[in-house]
């Protein structure tokens, strides 16, 4: 019954919007103003409706169905600068429009939103945030998540466990502090917090945004550390499709000790795009098949994702997003000694761990006028995972998690340098497993935020987000997140941004009531756990700066965490495992950015040899509760990328480094958990790739990739006994049509 | 040339199975009650592991390296502190660990035992200190020691 009234509210707007007068025609061509070639990918957007479209391969776009009125017509890309112009249009009129972008060689991705929750242009965030396009990462043969943050400078990833500027340890993946969206919305597993990196879409995705700080203050739980959230493509004008196939194989370990025969992995992604009049569909396949450097490692996984967009009038949109991703893996905890690195230590890897994610997501987008709008926003995460044995009677670890999200939200923008970004948000975990019993976790919130603009070169963002939450057999709390961010364009060049905020993780239902016997380890539940809690500050400056006559794109950034009543696994005086709030905690450092060009211009439209990026993270991480270093965090994180243009192709040099974690949970050894679980040294990882242009060389729409991962097969370790993936020779093909 | 040198760095290397640890550790928290004693009579703080107990020659047994301590004093005024040692000689049995405070001047005689592991406070001359076997490379040991200002523990020194 319920269905059938939906249905019959959205015929009524397929109807209302059947009937609408045919508007206007808005035909753009967007091209390149320095050499006049057509752009493609070029984003075309009518600021107060959601209309827009991407350029196609002959940089045309045409909107069609325009309301009459004046309109700002916003055109971004990346690499350019963004295109603004303002033009009023009459019903019946078809309007052509040459867009000419300048190139803004540096590089920045333009346009961001996850700092506000809409879209704004980076330098108007008053928070660091890497920005990351999809498409040259999808030319890695990268297939998760995990793959792609570890290539974004600040961050690092433990395993499950992702760490920004230090924010996070290692504690197989529970309570994440760091929130992953998925087009804003909340994607942690209803149990224990965790991050499912394979869950999400990356062939269909476009860019990566990750915020780096507190950001409770709109977010809510969770984002203590920072947030992701991955954008995923809008769907193009024309018919589109796009595959990806590759291959690879690990190479042979120097060492006798750890060869245990040759093996490889392969996958193969597929997207396709169309629209059918008001309707547009994004679909994307993935398959991947691991054979794993490590024996009982292997893996099989897929994923469908697949979303649909519907114009339903001009200023009303409804997106609705549908994943689903199945992984079956082996049972790989920890490796038997040093010696025997590739080989399992845990007794229970012979098991089999079999997980499903799955999501079903709506936005419903409406533009009241050209200064209100709302989104409602709505999601169903479902995960679990299950252990098993052949043979075996079903005991094992298993758990179903649902988290539920609901939020509307407002934006208003009251004055023309002012906008009130206000929502209400509410998040249920349900949780049906043994291991943690039958429970039920709800947060309910309100948040508030003004962005001033009237004080130009002064922009004022302040607000403050108030959560509540309730779990069953748990005392229920308030938490109230405040947030000040400033950002100044300053007369001599440099643009300085300051952030101040506070930031809280609620326990997940993991955390509060684990009750197991895995792998030699006992955990036991602890439901008096509080809520994690932090301030964190940060102090930033960018500026394009001319070196040898190229421009570069320097950012600085120093920032402080205060953290408080850190939830951290510790073993008890009988070897058991309990989540305790026990870590009082002080992250400081410095993070430096730098993107740009060196060497004479050998191609046109380039203004350099070689496109070069640079970063380097400064870390003090102080655990103040012990007066020593927090475990499973380095001190140096670097990164250094070098792109040299050849014409037909690229050559691409990637170094990473973080120096060796001093700390470590020493009861991995002093407990005999883990033989030689203190074996670690620094991360040096080299990757190199060779990028072929079928058209430049064949005339075909293709690209060929061969690719060296550990380039110089280094080993090491990012958790305790667990060897990290040696030298790998990669081939991709992959092209569109 | 920046990327050719770091490249030049990463090298080849890492881990390395044929080169196994021969070195064990000792770790573990210090944790501190009571009032801490005066900031002029606070000149050095370290945990000392001995192997015999009681220590026949406390001075001997450290300059001998049969006794070792942590290279960096602990810190003062805080309500604990992780420490580790470093043990090279393998196996052996240590059988009195204690928090020492330098409380005077003289490197040599103004010593005390602030606390002992195994023995905690109020711990009397009745208490026997906690031992502790090292025995396998590359494993890490763990003893906790607390420390109460106020109420010290039976002294090994004259």
């Amino acid at each position: 019954m319920r269905q059938l009234r939906w249905l019959a509210v959205l015929g009524t707007a397929g109807m209302l919007w059947a009937q609408q007068p045919p508007g206007a025609v808005l035909q753009l061509v967007v091209r390149d103003a320095a050499t006049a070639q057509p752009l493609s990918g070029a984003t075309v957007r009518l600021q107060g409706t959601v209309l827009g479209g991407i350029s196609r391969r002959d940089g045309t776009v045409r909107l069609e169905r325009i309301p009459a009125g004046e309109y700002a017509l916003v055109v971004s890309m990346v690499g350019y600068r963004v295109w603004q112009r303002t033009l009023r249009l009459q019903a019946g009129d078809t309007v052509r429009v040459l867009v000419e972008l300048e190139p803004q060689p540096v590089g920045l991705v333009p346009i961001v939103v996850t700092a506000a929750k809409r879209a704004q242009t980076l330098q108007e965030a008053p928070v660091s945030i890497s920005a990351v396009e999809l498409a040259p990462v999808l030319e890695r043969s990268y297939s998760k998540l995990d793959e792609v943050l570890r290539t974004i400078p600040g961050v690092t990833v433990n395993r499950d466990h992702v760490s920004i500027r230090g924010s996070s340890g290692f504690a197989l993946g529970v309570g994440s502090r760091t929130l992953l969206l998925l087009d804003g919305i909340p994607l942690l597993s209803g149990d224990s917090g965790e991050m499912k990196f394979d869950a999400l879409p990356l062939m269909a995705a476009e860019r990566i945004e990750v915020l780096k700080g507190a950001a409770s203050a709109l977010y809510g739980t969770a984002a203590l550390g920072g947030v992701i959230n991955v954008i995923t493509r809008e769907p193009s004008e024309q018919p589109q499709g796009a595959f990806r196939l590759y291959g690879g194989v690990y190479g042979t370990p120097r060492f006798e000790q750890w060869r245990i025969g040759r093996r490889g992995f392969w996958g193969a992604d597929l997207r396709y795009t169309q629209r059918l009049g008001p309707v547009a569909l994004l679909s994307s396949a993935t398959v991947v098949r691991d054979e794993s450097y490590r024996l009982d490692d292997d893996s099989f996984r897929w994923q469908l994702f697949s979303k649909l967009t519907w114009r339903v009038s001009p200023p009303t949109a409804l997106t609705v997003l549908l994943q689903h991703a199945d992984d079956d893996h082996g049972n790989w905890l920890y490796w038997r000694s040093l010696q025997e690195a590739t080989r399992p230590g845990n007794s229970d890897s012979p098991q089999r761990v079999r997980s499903w994610k799955s999501l079903l997501a709506a936005e419903w987008r409406q533009f009241w006028s050209t200064r209100l709008n709302s989104t409602l926003r709505t999601g169903v995460y479902r995960t679990e995972f299950r252990n098993r044995l052949p043979g075996a009677p079903d005991t094992l670890p298993a758990s179903v998690a649902y988290s539920l999200s609901a939020e509307w939200q407002w934006g208003w923008q009251w004055q023309p340098n002012a906008l009130l970004t206000s929502g209400v948000h509410s998040i249920g975990n349900v949780v049906e497993a043994p291991i943690y019993g039958e429970r039920r976790q709800w947060l309910l919130a309100a948040y508030v935020q003004a962005e001033l603009g009237m004080l130009r070169p002064l922009g004022i963002t302040a607000g403050a987000r108030l959560d509540w939450e309730r779990t069953q057999g748990a005392a229920e709390h308030l938490e109230l997140s405040p947030r000040l961010g400033i950002v100044y364009a300053s007369w001599f060049g440099p643009q300085f941004r300051f952030a101040l905020g506070r930031a809280f993780r609620a326990p997940t239902v993991a955390e509060r009531f684990a009750q197991l016997r895995t792998a030699g380890f006992v955990v036991r539940p602890n439901p008096q756990l509080k809520a994690e809690r932090g301030w964190s500050a940060e102090l930033g400056a960018a500026d394009t700066l001319r070196f040898a006559g190229k421009p570069w794109a320097v950012d600085v950034a120093v920032f402080h965490s205060d953290l408080f009543d850190l939830i951290e696994p510790g073993f008890g005086q009988d070897a058991a495992i309990q989540f305790r709030n026990v870590t009082r905690a002080r992250v400081q450092g410095v993070e430096f950015n730098a993107t740009g060009w060196v060497g004479p211009s050998l191609w046109a439209n380039q203004p350099g040899a070689l496109r070069c990026e640079l970063a380097l993270t400064l870390l003090n991480p102080r655990d103040l509760s012990a007066n020593s270093v927090l475990k499973y965090r380095s001190r140096w994180l670097g990164i250094a990328r070098g792109m040299l243009p050849l014409g037909f192709g690229e050559l691409h040099l990637e170094y990473r480094y973080q120096s060796r974690v001093e700390r470590i949970d020493e009861e991995f050894s002093t407990l005999g958990l883990i033989r030689h679980a203190d074996q670690r040294v620094p991360i040096h990882v080299v990757e190199l790739r060779w990028t072929l242009e079928g058209m430049a060389l064949v005339g075909l729409p293709v690209q060929l990739s061969l690719g060296v991962r550990n380039a110089f097969d280094y080993y090491y370790t990012e958790v305790p006994g667990n060897l990290a993936a040696p030298r790998q020779f990669v081939l991709q093909l992959s092209g569109g049509w | 040339m920046l990327l050719l040198v770091l490249l030049l760095l990463a090298g080849c290397g890492g881990l390395d199975p044929t080169v196994l640890p021969t070195e064990a550790y000792i770790t573990g928290t210090v944790r501190f009650r009571g009032a801490w004693p005066p900031v002029d009579s606070l000149q050095d703080l370290r945990v000392v592991a001995f192997q015999n107990y009681p220590p026949q020659d406390v001075l001997g047994e450290v300059l001998s390296g049969k006794a070792l301590f942590t290279a960096e004093q602990l810190p003062f005024f805080v309500d604990s502190a992780a420490y580790q040692l470093r043990v090279e000689k393998l196996p052996v049995t240590f059988r009195y660990i204690v928090v020492a405070q330098q409380y005077g001047p003289d490197l040599l005689r103004h010593w005390r035992v602030v606390g002992i592991y195994g023995c905690p406070p109020p711990a009397d001359t009745a208490c026997q200190p906690g031992s502790l076997q090292v025995q396998e490379a590359g494993r890490w040991y763990r003893a906790d020691i607390e420390v109460d200002f106020e109420h010290l523990p039976p002294q090994p020194f004259p």
